[in-house]
């Protein structure tokens, strides 16, 4: 198996503190979660951002993403980073704003969340890379562990920007 | 407009900082909300009064959390300026995001942006990354103005705002609590323009997963305050 030196976890970590997001990305958009991609021709992550408002006690709402940025699994070097009015990604023009449905679960069960996604996806991230189907069972638990973390009203936005990655899970097309 | 009215090439909409004077804090002993004894490093009082939640503008920009930071971190080094001063200087120097047709998600700013901003008006900042704890204490009691890049949810304890877990709001930070006996930093005090609460204490715990985990990302003035008039210092 390639040994890629951006674990999931990291790569998550890197997306979200890269300096193309210092420089480039307002503090205020909703940064995705990364997801692994092979699209640009090297095992990476790619993710995007959306304008965003938040107010206390009310529903998050965003716009479709204006901006997406990949880097690669095996340094976190930059691969890509674009405005989607000068290179869409393929989100559906019709998807323009979104209210997100209420997040029931406390906090800190959020954030055990996204380590119990890392972890998963750090067992992932080998076989998909280098294009095998790996375990069923785990591709099976990482579909349940996608489908939490990604609501699925902007889900489509993800299975855009990493369709290799959403078919390799089984999880792709709008029933999903 | 002539060239002398423009304080010496900043830019015509913004009127000069004052002069640094010294680089010490107000210090005060205090009691934190839950009764444990501490050392409050900072002006929190006299700069809450500089707060206000975010949207004040002629503009409809609701989304200016970044934006009513460096008003924040602005009016703290005597540059008389409001949100909408601030937005507008924004738009005009293409320092903030405005979304065509949606006003309310507009006037986000990256944080290079917001350093950008303060410069512009005659308080030079900069953007760091992955700082700590003990690093942002340290600037604070230094008399930088810092502006944090921390995840609302957790700052607020809202579930609704966790949603990747990365920063997605921008406060100002104006104090730090410390214990009077160790030392320990035991939380710090913010300016949110978000829920527009001033000097809101938060604790270590919290600013931790809240901005340190997320990635230490802040904006800090080159400069430090002047010390008010009639402050001690030392907890005097």
């Amino acid at each position: 198996m390639t040994e890629y030196l951006l674990g999931y976890a990291q790569a998550r970590k890197a997306f979200s503190e890269h300096p193309v997001r210092r420089a480039e990305v307002p503090v205020e958009h909703m940064i995705s979660l990364p997801m692994p991609t092979t699209r640009w021709g090297a095992p990476g992550y790619a993710g995007f951002a959306c304008p965003a408002r938040r107010r206390p006690g009310e529903l998050l709402t965003v716009s479709a993403p204006d901006r997406w940025w990949a880097l690669g699994a095996r340094r976190g070097e930059l691969l890509a980073y674009a405005r989607t009015a000068a290179l869409p990604f393929g989100v559906p023009p019709s998807a323009e704003q979104v209210t997100l449905p209420p997040v029931t679960r406390p906090v800190a069960a959020l954030l055990e969340d996204l380590g119990v996604l890392d972890k998963a996806m750090e067992r992932a991230i080998g076989p998909f890379f280098d294009g095998e189907p790996g375990d069923a069972t785990l591709r099976a638990d990482l579909r349940e562990i996608v489908r939490a973390q990604v609501p699925a009203e902007i889900r489509p936005w993800y299975q855009a920007l990493t369709p290799d990655f959403f078919i390799w899970l089984g999880l792709q097309g709008k029933e999903q | 407009m002539t060239s002398d009215a423009n304080w010496g090439g900043l830019p015509q909409d913004v009127q000069p900082a004052q002069q640094d004077a010294g680089i010490d804090v107000p210090t005060q002993l205090d009691v934190l909300p839950d009764g444990e004894p501490s050392l409050t490093i900072g002006d929190v009082q006299g700069y809450a009064a500089l707060n206000h939640l975010q949207g004040d503008n002629p503009y409809g920009f609701q989304g200016d959390c970044g934006v009513v930071s460096c008003q924040d971190v602005l009016n703290q080094f005597g540059v008389p300026v409001n949100e909408g001063d601030v937005v507008g200087h924004a738009i005009q120097h293409g320092e903030c995001d405005v979304v065509q047709g949606d006003p309310a998600k507009s006037g986000g700013t990256s944080t290079d942006e917001q350093a950008r901003i303060l410069t512009d008006y005659g308080v030079p900042a900069h953007a760091e990354t992955g700082q700590s704890l003990e690093q942002l204490a340290q600037d604070v009691e230094q008399g930088h103005g810092v502006i944090i890049g921390a995840n609302a949810g957790v700052l607020w304890n809202d579930p609704q705002y966790v949603e990747t877990g990365a920063a997605n709001h921008a406060v100002t930070v104006t104090g730090v609590a410390q214990d009077p006996q160790t030392g320990n930093i035991q939380g710090f005090y913010i300016n949110d323009s978000g829920d527009g609460k001033s000097a809101e204490f938060v604790s270590a715990q919290t600013m931790t997963t809240a901005w340190q985990d997320t990635g230490g990302s802040c904006v800090v003035t080159d400069a430090v305050h002047t010390l008010p008039q009639g402050a001690t210092i030392g907890g005097q």
